[in-house]
């Protein structure tokens, strides 16, 4: 990590700041997203595609499939300076295919298809969510942790209602920001969804942050 | 050191470890790159830290691979608890976890290794020879 370089541009008005904030979150979202496959992709032996990143205000919910579209998933919190959540989410079919990569010789120990999924969803959910966040951590200079992972399978919907609960129980966080992008695992062809949530203030501290130690984010 | 009851004393001693991860996933693959090694001997698991301590107690392993992120009680709370009973315990950290700060602590609390998930077998069994040789009990 680079610290210390100068910014791309000037940035002067409040709208112009707001861009360049979203900009560099996206940025900083696929450094994620990268230090995430490498070490999926180890785990299952297979080569992964991140597949867009995207920012947006938390308020603006996830729009991705029909809302009763049945998925399986693993949510995990965020604990340590901020509170949050992190969901990997695929369609039951998508999570069947999945479950046939574990390797051999976890099928043969844990024959059940059911009991493997959750399994490998749990341990790839804790891979990627620890992996995730020490991008955020390392660049926000906060700790942010994983907690254990939780096995669901939920609509859509109630995937998002669980992702977006930790801003619904709190005082109301204007900053709040909804990071998603995709892993495409080949052969055969999956897609999942990789959604996190942070509250605004712990937006802003990623964004002081990144802004001191990563400038040429922006 | 008390020998549990499938340790025959015939033969040459095997390296216990405790194997500590609350995902089966991940204690599977670890069971399996032990069982690779005929000098070593997976003597028990334990799914959190509350557990591990409880399992480092009646085993005293030889080596504990210990996760982090954990139900009940984290890898880093069980690491303080195992060293303050048994100063001169071997526990290997191995974590998703790459933050430095995480390191730093896990080390200075008594962790004899840190090693990244997911877990390769070189880097496993190179790390439990060389503590096991170097480091007390």
């Amino acid at each position: 990590m680079s610290c210390g370089r100068q910014s791309k541009k000037p940035v002067t008005g409040e709208s112009d700041r707001r861009t360049s904030d979203d900009a560099g979150l996206v940025r900083l979202l696929e450094m994620a997203m990268r230090n995430s496959v490498e070490k999926i992709s180890a785990m299952l032996q297979v080569p992964i595609l991140i597949d867009g990143a995207a920012v947006t205000p938390a308020a603006a919910g996830l729009i991705e499939l029909p809302a009763s579209t049945p998925c399986t998933a693993v949510l995990l919190g965020i604990r340590g300076e901020t509170g949050g959540n992190l969901l990997m989410s695929l369609t039951n079919a998508g999570a069947v295919t999945l479950c046939e990569m574990a390797p051999d010789e976890f099928k043969q120990y844990m024959p059940e298809p059911a009991e493997r999924l959750q399994a490998l969803m749990e341990e790839l959910g804790n891979l990627l969510a620890s992996t995730y966040l020490d991008v955020f951590s390392d660049v926000a200079g906060m700790r942010l942790l994983p907690t254990p992972p939780r096995f669901l399978r939920l609509s859509t919907e109630a995937l998002c209602e669980s992702l977006l609960a930790p801003l619904a129980e709190g005082p109301a966080s204007p900053g709040a920001r909804l990071f998603t992008s995709h892993l495409v695992l080949r052969s055969p062809l999956t897609r999942m969804l990789i959604a996190s949530v942070f509250p605004g203030d712990a937006v802003r501290r990623i964004l002081e942050g990144a802004r001191k130690c990563m400038p040429e984010l922006f | 050191m008390s020998i549990p009851p499938n340790s025959s004393g015939a033969s040459r001693r095997k390296t216990t470890v405790l194997v500590v991860d609350d995902a089966i996933y991940s204690r599977v693959a670890l069971r399996r790159i032990l069982e690779t090694e005929s000098d070593f001997e997976v003597i028990a698991e334990a799914e959190n830290g509350v557990e591990a301590v409880k399992k480092y107690k009646l085993y005293r392993p030889d080596v504990v691979l210990m996760d982090i992120v954990m139900p009940e009680q984290d890898g880093i709370e069980a690491l303080r608890d195992i060293v303050s009973f048994d100063p001169s315990c071997r526990v290997i950290m191995c974590s998703a976890i790459g933050q430095e700060k995480m390191l730093t602590t896990a080390i200075s609390l008594g962790a004899k290794d840190y090693i990244l998930k997911p877990p390769v077998a070189e880097k496993i069994i190179s790390s439990i020879r060389l503590v096991v040789s170097t480091g007390p009990q």
